[in-house]
């Protein structure tokens, strides 16, 4: 408590201050004496020092009592940035990259901050009913009337005999993913895994006939996980694949087994003993390329002696060697004595002064592609466009070049500024240089002289990668994906087209607010991720969320986190103290009401200080608020099979609309009068999609579905759902569109969707 | 080659001096900032902002410059920055008061509720001082001399003095009206 005396004002005013600066230790000299003695004889002053001390130790208590503060935040966030000064915003670059956005021009970049983060992203010009959302990764617009779906990128297996007949397409070879290897027997290797699960190495003749798994019987026995490797490279002749196999972060590792060389048949040529770090094979096939901090080794895969490294006092990085063995370029990054400068490409003549660099380097980003032709004369690398004086950071645009290694002349090869190089590979007679690259969203494949014209492969499609033959001018393309990631499904006059929102969507459930003015990112186990209309500044939820749940306004939201219940606020991201234990909660769309689903299976409707104002009176699952917030749809499990319930919160009763031998989550049309639901029912092996009218009667059969856990999604108008068609639960399928009444079931374009979600309404 | 290892060198003393200023002042300036802002997580925020921008602008600071005070800078503009524009919303309580009432604070024997209304009765007085005044004075109470919350703030000696008397006068204004109405 404050015990203060009373206030007077015109004493105060005199002496205050010089009491104030008493209390401080701030009055010096005469002015300390002359209050000191005023002191003694002031009953008012006297209070007035005392009261001022204690409300110094007050503020000191309320500063000491702030939460300890970890240091490490700062750090890693120090670390993101960079090296200081912060010359370039490498995140300009880096996530220019990373957006995928089509179906618009692209605007200057804009910042925006997730979470406290700061982001550069980029806009797209989009119709003007469209909504604009700032993620981490892009800015992204979706339509009030659309369905997000989860999309697999599919492409195709395209060939051509010679550079000038266009690419056709090759049997029907499905490909998740790029890239794709031309090997010396004629065939293609790939990965034939649909989505992001475990390779499947497989390979197919030229025409895409006679598919087969890559690794022999015999090599899948002597190598553990052969679907966790990555194939990174092939000689130019197509005989030797190398195989690399990389941690949960994407980092390859150099355990033993973890680097493995097969020939074209699939045979284990060369297993790594461990510690090798390859990058790649040298053009005869006979030497793994391994970087090492001082040196370059080059490891014979006949198990004989390795010669001694080439070089020295360099941290040899992504070597690549000439195929007679005699010039090999590489990228430092490190500094030493005789490696002045970071992230630049060395070339060095093997034959000629060991040691020192034949030319000067060339800079080039971090991570920037680079390949030398196997005649040992050129590199095609991705450098700035303005290169910096010697030891300056590079700047600005970048570009590819073609660098004579015999003049040190480097020349633009014209229409390559600013992508991202997908791939880079040289014909094996050096005369042909194929390119992969990401620019606008897009992949694209370009084959051509880099002397003379690039030409583009299957222009207007996306391209996952491309092979060329090893034995004359063909080669292969895995082309015509459509988009990946999360993308909007327009109304049905326009939904075959599609338009990106975020790149990376795996695991990502988006959770639009009622006029979708904002969205939550949510991933299992993760900080979700809050998008909120562009310029808002968006706050950030810092804990892994299990539930979550707007509240109509889209202000704020009920979380659950470790077991609690709790309140956010999205402006501010403050968490407020939790409500009450719970592992599940819907907030009701039309007032403040929880609907929390509690550990024990009991469910209860609490106010938004945990007071409870109505409780279920059996346990019930997967319970969803009716539109106009008067019921509430449940699953509830009795003992001999599950009943589709509407419970009425405000009186308590309850209504049974269907009953199976298992229910899926129910789903509410947008105007609340139909409920949707995957159903299994007795005698039956086969799951359907049922819809029943809220108000009772017989339940429709709408569609099929390949799971009880596979939810439709109502279209904005409630007159028409979509669902997945797959083999199976959590297989990638095609979208459909299906009316209300089971009638004028479509295929929506050529779609392949991991999951549905509704769009912002 | 020289150039290039004097910029490695200069780099790494920078990231040093990044580190021992992050250890040495982080919990100083994160107190500062929770002090003016009052809310737990924006503060944490605000201070990693403040260690962001000396970050950034590190490389120019001089050698021989008051870190200290030039981090409280930072510090002092990021949160008057921040309370410019945002009015802080909090929800208060979100548990309801006659949860706490038989709670007995393990150390003092005193019932919780009477630190915990004390805490929110200095909290809303402090919210309802300018918060120029407020910065002032709460780097006085941190410890910093006179002239230095002079140097930090860019104010005379003078009008630091007469900032830090009239948010104490404020506050205490506030807290024996506060006591007059809670006696009542």
């Amino acid at each position: 408590m404050w015990p203060f005396a009373r206030r007077r004002p015109a004493h105060d005013r005199v002496w205050g201050p010089l009491a104030s600066a008493y209390v401080d230790r701030e009055l010096t000299g005469a002015a300390a004496e002359g209050f000191a003695a005023h002191l003694r004889t002031c009953d008012a002053c006297a209070a007035l020092v005392a009261e001022y001390r204690g409300l110094n130790a007050g503020l000191r208590r309320r500063l000491i009592s702030a939460p300890a503060i970890a240091a490490r935040p700062v750090f890693e966030a120090a670390e993101r940035l960079g090296p200081h000064p912060v010359a370039v915003p490498r995140r300009l670059a880096l996530a220019s990259a990373a957006v995928l956005l089509v179906g618009g021009a692209a605007t200057p970049p804009v910042r925006a901050g997730v979470g406290g983060a700061v982001e550069y992203v980029r806009e797209v010009v989009a119709p003007s009913s469209s909504m604009s959302y700032a993620g981490d990764r892009a800015v992204f617009r979706a339509g009030t009337d659309s369905v997000l779906a989860s999309v697999t990128r599919e492409y195709a297996l395209y060939s051509s005999a010679d550079d000038s007949t266009p690419p056709t397409a090759a049997g029907a070879v499905q490909l998740h993913a790029g890239p794709i290897f031309a090997l010396a027997n004629g065939r293609i290797l790939f990965n034939a895994a649909l989505a992001d699960g475990p390779a499947q190495w497989t390979t197919v003749r030229r025409d895409g006939s006679d598919a087969r798994p890559f690794f022999s019987a015999e090599t899948a026995g002597m190598i553990s996980d052969p679907a966790g490797l990555s194939a990174i490279a092939t000689t130019p002749d197509g005989s030797r694949v190398l195989f690399r196999r990389a941690n949960d972060a994407g980092r390859f590792l150099t355990t033993a087994g973890a680097t493995l060389v097969a020939d074209a048949a699939g045979n284990l040529v060369w297993s790594d003993p461990g510690g090798a770090d390859v990058y790649s094979l040298s053009p005869d096939g006979r030497y793994a390329l391994s970087g090492e901090t001082g040196g370059l080794r080059l490891i014979p895969l006949d198990g004989g002696a390795a010669p001694p490294s080439p070089i020295s006092d360099c941290d040899v990085q992504r070597p690549q060697l000439s195929a007679d063995g005699t010039r090999v370029v590489f990228v430092a990054t490190r500094v030493g004595p005789e490696c002045p400068a970071a992230s630049a490409l060395y070339y060095f003549r093997l034959n000629g002064a060991i040691g020192s660099p034949y030319l000067e380097p060339v800079p080039l980003q971090d991570g920037a592609s680079f390949s030398l032709s196997p005649d040992g004369r050129y590199v095609a690398v991705q450098s700035w466009l303005s290169e910096p004086a010697a030891g300056q950071a590079g700047s600005g645009p970048t570009a590819l070049k073609l660098w004579n290694l015999g003049s040190g002349e480097r020349q633009e090869i014209p229409g390559f500024q600013n992508v991202r190089i997908r791939q880079l590979v040289w014909a094996k007679d050096s005369g042909r240089l194929l390119i992969v690259d990401e620019r606008d969203g897009k992949t694209e494949g370009w084959l051509g002289d880099p002397h003379g014209s690039m030409r583009q492969l299957l222009a207007g499609e996306s391209i996952a990668g491309a092979a060329l033959y090893p034995d004359g001018p063909g080669l292969a393309i895995a082309g015509g994906g459509a988009a990946a990631g999360l993308v909007a499904v327009g109304p049905p006059a326009t939904h075959d087209r599609v338009t990106d929102l975020l790149a990376d969507a795996s695991g990502l459930t988006p959770a639009f607010t009622a006029h979708g003015a904002a969205a939550a990112l949510l991933r299992d186990g993760a900080p979700a991720t809050l998008l909120e209309r562009h310029g808002v500044a968006p706050a950030g939820i810092d804990r892994a969320v299990d539930g979550f749940s707007w509240a109509p306004d889209g202000r704020r939201a009920a979380v659950v986190a470790d077991g609690q219940v709790m309140l956010w606020d999205a402006r501010t991201g403050i968490i407020a103290a939790p409500l009450l234990a719970g592992h599940a909660v819907a907030w009701s769309p039309r007032d403040d009401r929880l609907l929390v689903t509690r550990g024990d299976g009991s469910v209860v409707v609490t106010d938004l200080y945990g007071g409870v104002s109505a409780t279920a009176p059996t346990r019930f699952a997967d319970v969803v608020w009716s539109p106009d917030g008067r019921s509430v749809a449940a699953v509830r499990h009795d003992t001999d099979g599950d009943a589709l319930v509407l419970w009425e919160p405000r009186t308590g009763a309850v209504q049974q609309l269907a009953a199976a031998v298992a229910l899926g989550t129910p789903v509410w049309s947008p105007d609340g009068a139909m409920l949707a639901f995957p159903v299994l029912e007795s005698g039956s092996n086969t799951i359907r999609l049922k819809a029943v009218s809220a108000a009772g009667g017989t339940p429709r059969v709408i569609a099929t579905l390949a799971a009880v856990d596979d939810a439709a999604v109502w279209s904005a108008d409630s007159r028409a759902l979509y669902y997945l068609s797959r083999g199976a639960a959590g297989v990638p399928g095609a979208l459909h569109r299906v009316n209300a009444d089971g009638s004028g079931d479509r295929r929506v374009g050529t779609l392949i969707a991991s999951a549905l979600f509704p769009g912002p309404r | 080659m020289a150039v290039v290892m004097a910029r490695v060198a200069a780099r790494t003393a920078l990231d040093e001096r990044f580190t021992r200023l992050v250890l040495d002042h982080q919990r100083r300036i994160h107190r500062f900032i929770y002090g003016m802002v009052g809310v737990e997580q924006l503060a944490e925020d605000l201070t990693q902002d403040v260690f962001l921008s000396a970050y950034r602008a590190l490389g120019r600071l001089p050698d021989d410059a008051n870190e200290s005070a030039w981090l409280f800078t930072i510090a002092r503009n990021r949160a008057l920055q921040e309370l410019r524009r945002r009015k802080i919303l909090r929800w208060l309580p979100l548990a309801r008061p006659d949860d706490d009432e038989d709670d007995i604070h393990p150390q003092t024997e005193q019932p919780l509720a009477d630190s915990v209304a004390e805490r929110d009765r200095l909290r809303r007085a402090m919210e309802a001082v300018p918060a120029k005044d407020l910065a002032c004075l709460l780097l006085s109470v941190d410890g910093h001399s006179y002239s230095e919350v002079a140097q930090i703030t860019g104010l005379s000696l003078a009008a630091v003095r007469a900032r830090i008397f009239r948010a104490r006068d404020r506050l205490r204004a506030l807290l024996g009206e506060d006591e007059a109405k809670g006696g009542a």
